[in-house]
């Protein structure tokens, strides 16, 4: 989760290295988006679909916006922030940037797509959940049978 | 006598932590909810993603 008051600098580079990682982890459930701040909605709107298809950024990381300067108040995000993100995973934040503005360079996009891993399930996680979907369709499957058999029942 | 040095070397060991500490804790720049915290739900209004045009709640 990301939130922006700006359009600026390496967002682009770190926007679309979100992307990619969405596009990876698929599997996992790895999730993005990015939320700007701003007073002026409409104007904020045209800019960002001017960038997400300038920068060719996928519906992987919806763009989107608050119309309020201060972010989500339980957010608590600094009046002076002009980046901040959060990564987080089971309900907690595991890693946290926040940049003031013009301060967030190249080297910082790098520091903070390598936490993306910690997000990320283990093996353990990754069987556990796949086992859990194969039930869920197997479950699914036995239940169309049963109605498939019920409405046959039901015709003779 | 071997006592009181290890007594003044914890002393001056701590004193050093703690100023440390105080001075990285004053020059960082905070934003946001910090690790161990809880992303509340709040609404958004989607542009470029698969809601577009949609108010909801992506945390």
């Amino acid at each position: 989760m990301l939130f922006a008051r700006e359009v600026t600098g390496p967002l682009s580079s770190l926007l679309k290295q979100f992307d990619a990682s969405v596009a990876k982890n698929k599997d996992a459930d790895l999730k993005s988006f990015a939320v700007f701040l701003t007073e002026d909605s409409e104007a904020m709107e045209t800019k960002l679909k001017a960038f997400s298809e300038k920068e060719k950024i996928s519906e992987n990381v919806p763009l989107t916006v608050v119309e309020s300067l201060s972010g989500p108040e339980p957010y608590k995000i600094n009046k002076d922030a002009e980046v901040t993100v959060m990564l987080y995973n089971k309900g907690k934040v595991v890693s946290n940037f926040a940049f003031k503005a013009g301060e967030m360079k190249e080297k910082d996009v790098k520091a903070i797509v390598a936490q993306i891993p910690k997000i990320l399930p283990d093996e353990g996680e990754l069987k556990e959940k796949a086992e859990r979907e194969a039930k869920l369709k197997k479950d699914v499957e036995e239940l169309k049978k049963k109605l498939e058999a019920a409405k046959e029942k039901e015709k003779k | 006598m071997s006592t009181r040095w290890l007594v003044g070397l914890s002393l001056a060991a701590t004193l050093a932590c703690g100023a440390s500490f105080g001075r990285a804790g004053e020059g960082e720049f905070k934003s946001g909810l910090q690790p161990g915290e809880t992303p509340a739900a709040f609404q958004c209004r989607d542009i470029t993603g698969p809601n577009k045009g949609k108010s909801l709640c992506y945390v």
